[in-house]
């Protein structure tokens, strides 16, 4: 039977077994948005305040499960508006796609109302993408799109499709099963065999894991080479959750903010071991520097990320999981005393510098303090969400992550305003509560997004670190650009208790431990968002701190 | 700095030049030369790309490339076992007193007059490396207006296209054909 384009847009959809879209209604979808109006007991539509929180919610759903995110905008505006996330969920491999409306075939190309070629804009940030033109390719390259999106490493893909397309008629028989991605890669047997005899000849092997051992489902086999070959690990602002943050062997985030015993660990090692993970520069620091003693072991998934930002000694092309899994059976296990016994003791000095750096100032909370208090409210399963800045960094490093999976935070692109729509996408894909940790300055970016939360009912309990100012920003103002305060200071007189009530949410705000304390009760027993308003000094630094294109010979671990 | 020349064979859809040129765009990496014609399997089209760049920079130009969708093959064309030719359209004046020393350089670099009028004529010359050769600054010498290169064309020698079937498989197979050798 024949039937539209914008029928076959939602059979597909749900063929591919999406069960929630993220959208924004427009003239060019309008047809479409007829059709979900039919099928909306079939599939759930988030209606969200902006394109650009309906992106980051398709990421958070994403993230939260490993299945592709949907988000559907119109032309023109709608879809530029989706670009910020689409970058978001390409820079930290996200599963995603995108589907935009378009004017008519005939008026493309003549500057016609809300007419932009999306193709083009979101070329360089999306895996792949498509403009339909043609009807008889519409299911086909929808289906294509979740497989490109879902396969190897993830990422998000566009497809345009002008409103003649949705308006046509065409047959469609729906598919028994959702598409397979692409066959994977599996590592070489004669380098990880290379792989295995450099890792037992190493007397200090180091593992650095990357978001791909989240999106290769490797955790239980990481902790398992670890504990095999008695190695410490460290990762990636996006490799954690992970491995349980409770792990013996495991010493938190490396890198620019990461954890001092991570990041000298991996610079007194003799071997580290990547998995998954990219060498960014904020995870390495200056590269000149870095692998100044260590030779390098690197397996990705992606054969284009081997060598291209650090040379490694031996780069291994393959699926994470089946890699990690052969090398446990390749290896000696192995107790390496002497290693161990200096990880202990860079962990007691890192207790110690961080007790040390910690200064308490009255009429504020100290944002560890505010980490420990919700998160003592929260479960395991919990969603955690947050936005970029200095409130990242504490809760990347204190947060007690447990599962893999429960945190979403922008790594690569470090979109401000991310957070509160991946906290909503993140709730609705998995019915759980949700915790975002934001700062006053990302909060503002997005807070249109409340209105989403309040009409989802979303179980989220927003937590902002409020010290007046852009506070990653005026640190490195402080450190480096002779306290020069450049359009970082708000002065604002935003009331978030206020706002949120105005949203039709709840809020208070905390400026003891105590008061805390109280709110984080009532917001976990909130059935919809609830806003807690935390007032923090705004020369709280995020230390340790190893200055841009410095190393960790240059780490700061106390500001005298 | 090496100059390398590498066939890219892509899916003939719109927008494939694009996501080619914008890879080098984006990364960084500079295009010397670039042309692009139809396969003789009208789905595929050939895109012959000269570039200079160490051996770094080859092997993750191969690489991004091996992961655009519409890439179905990258081959890098090796001088030993490819032919390759550059064409190079050259505008000279048509004047009286030169006209012997054109038609010399013609008849010696084995090159063609293809236009001839009162003012200019158009010398075609085609080879390896044109303008590293003796034909470019002799021509250059005869007050030469402007000239078109053509880029490269490359072909590996006695190496036919991919059939069909097989390039429909894509991705795993053909993503393996090249990967570095560590």
């Amino acid at each position: 039977m024949k039937i539209s384009g914008a029928k076959i847009v939602v059979e597909t959809l749900i063929e591919q077994g999406c069960d929630t879209i993220f959208c924004y209604p427009g003239g060019q979808v309008i047809d479409l948005f007829d059709e979900l109006y039919t099928a909306r007991d079939r599939i759930k539509q988030i209606l969200s305040a902006h394109e650009q929180g309906a992106a980051h919610a398709a990421d958070g759903y994403a993230r939260a499960t490993g299945k592709v995110g949907v988000v559907i905008a119109t032309s023109g505006p709608g879809a530029t508006n989706l670009v910020t996330g689409i970058a978001t969920a390409a820079l930290d491999s996200v599963p995603m796609v995108a589907i935009t409306g378009n004017v008519p075939c005939e008026l493309i190309g003549r500057d016609s109302f809300q007419e932009v070629d999306i193709v083009g804009v979101t070329m360089p940030i999306t895996k792949h993408n498509f403009i339909v033109k043609d009807i008889s390719e519409l299911a086909d390259t929808l289906r294509t799109a979740f497989k490109i999106a879902k396969s190897g490493r993830p990422g998000p893909v566009l497809v345009d499709i002008p409103k003649d397309v949705q308006t046509a008629l065409f047959e469609f028989e729906a598919n028994a099963q959702p598409v397979i991605p692409y066959p994977i890669t599996f590592a070489s047997e004669e380098k990880l065999k290379k792989a295995a005899e450099m890792i037992n000849n190493a007397e200090r092997p180091y593992i650095y894991f990357g978001g791909g051992v989240i999106s290769g489902k490797a955790s239980a086999q990481i902790i398992a080479l670890a504990e095999q070959i008695d190695a410490p690990m460290g990762c990636s602002l996006m490799g954690l959750s992970a491995v349980p943050c409770d792990h013996p062997k495991f010493l938190g985030m490396q890198g620019m903010h990461g954890h001092y015993a991570s990041s000298i660990a991996e610079d007194e090692a003799d071997l580290v071991i990547a998995l998954g993970a990219r060498f960014s520069d904020r995870a390495t620091g200056n590269k000149s520097r870095y692998a100044k003693h260590f030779s390098i072991i690197h397996i990705d998934i992606d054969g284009a990320e081997l060598h291209k930002n650090i040379n490694a000694d031996l780069a291994i092309r393959g699926d994470i999981r089946d890699a990690a899994e052969r090398l446990i059976a390749m290896t000696e296990a192995k107790k390496r005393p002497q290693w161990a016994q200096r990880i202990e003791e860079l962990k007691n000095e890192e207790a110690a510098r961080t007790a040390s750096a910690r200064k308490t100032k009255s009429g504020f909370l100290h944002p560890y303090d505010i980490v420990d208090i919700i998160s003592a409210h929260a479960g395991d399963d919990t969603i955690i969400a947050t936005d970029v800045g200095q409130h990242q960094m504490w809760t990347a490093q204190r947060y007690p992550l447990k599962k893999p999976r429960t945190f979403l935070t922008s790594g690569g692109l470090g979109t401000m305003g991310y957070g509160l729509g991946a906290a909503i996408g993140a709730c609705a894909a998995t019915g759980r509560r949700a915790v975002l940790f934001t700062g006053d300055g990302s909060f503002g970016m997005n807070l249109n997004e409340l209105a989403t939360a309040v009409s989802q009912q979303t179980p989220v309990t927003i937590v902002i670190m409020n010290n007046g100012v852009l506070g990653m920003v005026r640190q490195w103002q402080t450190l480096f650009f002779d306290r020069h305060y450049s359009c970082t200071t708000f002065n604002r007189k935003t009331d978030f208790v206020k706002l949120a009530e105005a949203f039709g949410a709840e809020g208070g705000r905390a400026a003891t431990n105590e008061e805390l304390e109280k709110l984080a009760e009532r917001a976990f027993a909130c059935e919809g968002p609830f806003v807690i308003d935390c007032a923090v000094d705004c020369d709280e630094f995020v230390l340790p701190m190893l200055p841009p294109e410095g190393s960790v010979d240059d780490i700061i671990t106390e500001i005298k | 700095m090496d100059q390398y020349v590498i066939g890219v064979i892509v899916a003939n859809v719109s927008g494939v030049l694009s996501r080619v040129s914008g890879m080098f765009t984006r990364r960084g990496f500079n295009i010397d030369s670039l042309t692009v014609g139809e396969t003789e399997s009208s789905g595929f089209s050939r895109i012959t790309i000269a570039f200079h760049g160490d051996e770094d920079i080859k092997e993750r130009i191969l690489q991004q490339l091996q992961k655009l969708h519409d890439v179905r093959e990258v081959e890098v064309l090796d001088s030993k076992d490819t032919v390759i030719r550059e064409l190079l359209l050259i505008k000279v004046r048509n004047k009286t007193e030169i006209r012997q020393d054109i038609m010399t350089a013609v008849e010696i670099f084995r090159s063609k007059i293809v236009d001839y009028s009162p003012h200019g004529s158009c010398m075609r010359a085609h080879g390896r490396d044109i303008k590293d050769r003796r034909f470019y600054p002799a021509s250059q010498a005869l007050w030469h207006h402007g000239d078109v290169p053509h880029g490269y064309r490359g072909y590996r020698e006695g190496r036919e296209l991919p059939q069909d079937s097989e390039i429909t498989k894509r991705n795993s197979s053909a993503a393996n054909i090249y990967e570095r050798s560590v």
